[in-house]
């Protein structure tokens, strides 16, 4: 069944924007993605994701979050670096993937991924985020590459806020066809 | 972008100083089978800043085992690359990327090729102290018509 699910998610949930010190954010985020596991290669079909998403302010421009997701967990550290005018631009490093055995992979996956984040202010209640992802799969024995790159829209008010976006991935591993994703995202932030 | 670094830096005179470090981590090397397997990576640096721009030599070796019918195919990679980048952050720690120049010797199974290719590195400087710095990278090189990728983890001197 999982096969059918996503084993692991390539969606991107986030901006640039960290959390205040000691803010949390809880949300939750559905997606279709293409091309995203041997099951959706093989037979053209997307599969679906969802996943509940945790984070907490832990300094000032720096977050800490986690994702835990059908079959497996990512965990991350968001760090805003610079921002200039209406943009942020962060570095999100973090390490996931497929925690439960399966028969394809038995041993699981494992993902490093380095994002660079870029968020735009709109007005006082958009986003649009921007995003490129290197990212690094153990499989099966091997090292599969990524470049992914992602696009997507926020609508945030003090407590509560909702997404949209889409990412796409290159995988040299299925000859270079991209893996894509459409998702939403929402949640409640602490003040 | 020099803007943004610069001035996320501008209080920071002593990044006109030399860093010098060491890593270790994992690289997955393309082999001429294509696969890119999981191997052990070391990696030595040095580099001389410029305010928030800098310029980098770094060398990196990995060696590759890749299984094949009939036996292994053994290969050791030895990479140099001559980068120019930029760094900066809100915070002591810093964010780095860099560019340039890559050269990879591949020996093994008594040949040895030369390939040159690009490398673009994005990495992390976490301070430790006064003069030594936590860093974590993320590098991909290209070699031939492949390209390699690297993760890891080192720690850097400044003086």
């Amino acid at each position: 069944m999982i096969l059918l699910l996503g084993c692991t998610t390539l969606h991107t949930v986030d901006g640039a924007k960290t959390l205040d010190v000691k803010q949390v954010q809880i949300g939750a985020a559905g997606s279709i993605q293409g091309r995203q596991n041997a099951a959706s290669v093989a037979t053209g079909i997307p599969v679906a994701q969802g996943e509940l998403a945790l984070r907490v302010g832990v300094a000032e421009n720096v977050d800490v979050g986690t994702r835990l997701y059908i079959g497996g967990l990512y965990a991350d550290m968001r760090y805003r670096f610079a921002q200039p005018g209406r943009w942020h631009l962060a570095v999100a490093p973090g390490v996931g993937g497929l925690m439960l055995p399966i028969p394809a992979f038995p041993a699981g996956t494992l993902d490093v991924r380095s994002p660079l984040r870029a968020t735009r202010d709109l007005s006082e209640h958009w986003d649009l985020n921007l995003g490129v992802t290197p990212m690094a799969r153990r499989q099966l024995g091997a090292f599969d590459t990524y470049l992914g790159a992602n696009v997507g829209l926020e609508a945030h008010w003090p407590r509560f806020y909702i997404g949209a976006g889409g990412d796409w991935l290159v995988q040299p591993a299925y000859g270079y066809k991209p893996a894509w994703v459409v998702g939403m995202s929402l949640g409640f932030r602490s003040r | 972008m020099h803007l943004i670094f610069a001035t996320a830096l501008a209080a920071e005179p002593e990044l006109n100083r030399a860093d010098l470090g060491v890593n270790a981590g994992l690289a997955a090397t393309r082999s001429s089978t294509g696969n890119h397997r999981v191997d052990p990576a070391l990696g030595l640096w040095a580099r001389k800043g410029f305010g928030a721009a800098f310029g980098e030599l770094e060398l990196g070796f990995v060696t590759n085992a890749d299984p094949v019918p009939g036996g292994t195919l053994r290969r050791n990679v030895y990479r140099s690359a001559l980068l120019v980048g930029w760094r900066g952050g809100l915070r002591p720690m810093h964010v780095g990327f860099a560019a340039g120049l890559a050269a990879s010797v591949v020996t093994g199974n008594d040949v040895m090729a030369l390939q040159p290719g690009v490398r673009f590195r994005s990495d992390l400087h976490v301070p430790v102290g006064d003069r030594s710095m936590l860093v974590f990278h993320t590098g991909l090189t290209s070699r031939g018509r492949g390209a390699d990728a690297d993760v890891g983890l080192g720690w850097g001197l400044r003086w």
